[in-house]
């Protein structure tokens, strides 16, 4: 395993459309609907769910900047028995865990997940909170097929 | 098990859906990878996250054989596929495959696809990924009809 040996050069520079798509993505979440830490706490679980280095430490670092405790950082990845995380967090976080986690015999966002994540978000809310893990989404082929250097800038993680 | 929708228009609730949908849309626009690729790996991707809304979409627009859409889900068994192809929905379904003991694409995966097709060309698969990466959460979480156009999909 390679772990950080970027495997292609910058896909924005080959491709200008994934550069496009990346700006549209980072400037559609801030509306407020959803907290910034519960932004970012989803997001830093996907990362682990796909095994990815560097959108965990993308994450990891976005909240120690605004402030988060490495306690509730450190207990995204067993979200399910932690204490930390108040009912919306969780709600967020078994949202975006369905979504990307298999299930063999039915849908993966059920009905009672999706019940659960209603009582505590608005339509506005869910709907950013989709996009939320949809950004997640679009970036996840781009982290774990072009594997970029974990925590270094845009210009310095791709192959050179 | 929901099959209507749960969400009406997501645009309206959030109006940057519809620019995102419009710029992730892009990234195969200048059609670096054949059409019929590009159908072969969201048919792909909409069997593995379980969504009819995705597949029947992706067969809705398909330009291809019966013999060869049919063939997605057991594409490994199956003779209708070139060795491109064959390296494009490996690559997809290392994506979407959890592995827990190592990485998701391994770099075999990665050389194999990289015989296959330029730098290019595979920054343009993964931007392709990441398009269908965007929606999937839309269409699980929103739950919209299935088979209809997209006026009509999130019609409660």
């Amino acid at each position: 395993m390679s772990a950080t040996t970027p495997r292609f050069p910058n896909p924005g520079s080959l491709v200008p459309a994934v550069n496009d798509a990346t700006k549209v993505l980072y400037q559609a979440t801030g509306n407020g609907s959803i907290p910034r830490a519960t932004i970012s706490l989803v997001q830093l679980r996907i990362g682990q769910i796909f095994q990815s280095e560097y959108l965990t430490t993308l994450q990891v670092n976005i909240l120690r900047g605004i402030g988060e405790t490495e306690e509730r950082i450190g207990a995204v990845a067993d979200w399910k028995d932690a204490a930390v995380f108040d009912d919306a967090e969780r709600a967020a976080l078994a949202l975006a865990e369905a979504v990307f986690t298999e299930s063999p015999t039915g849908q993966r966002v059920t009905d009672e997940v999706y019940a659960e994540a209603a009582k505590h978000y608005d339509e506005e809310g869910l709907v950013t909170l989709a996009t939320v893990i949809g950004q997640i989404g679009f970036f996840v082929p781009l982290a774990v097929i072009g594997q970029p250097i974990p925590g270094t800038s845009p210009s310095k993680q791709w192959r050179q | 098990m929901s099959t209507s929708p749960r969400i009406e228009n997501p645009a309206q609730h959030l109006p940057v859906v519809g620019e995102i949908a419009a710029a992730v849309n892009r990234v195969n626009e200048e059609g670096v990878l054949p059409k019929e690729l590009v159908t072969l790996v969201g048919l792909r991707v909409g069997q593995l996250v379980g969504s009819s809304y995705f597949t029947a979409r992706q067969l809705g627009e398909a330009e291809d054989t019966p013999e060869r859409l049919g063939a997605v889900a057991t594409w490994r068994t199956s003779p209708y596929f070139t060795e491109a192809e064959r390296a494009a929905l490996a690559l997809t379904e290392a994506v979407h495959t959890p592995n827990p003991t190592g990485e998701r694409v391994s770099d075999e995966l990665f050389d194999e696809a990289a015989k296959h097709f330029s730098d290019k060309e595979l920054v343009v698969l993964t931007g392709v990924l990441g398009q269908i990466g965007y929606f999937i959460p839309l269409a699980l979480i929103g739950s919209p009809k299935v088979g209809v156009s997209f006026a009509e999909q999130w019609q409660k």
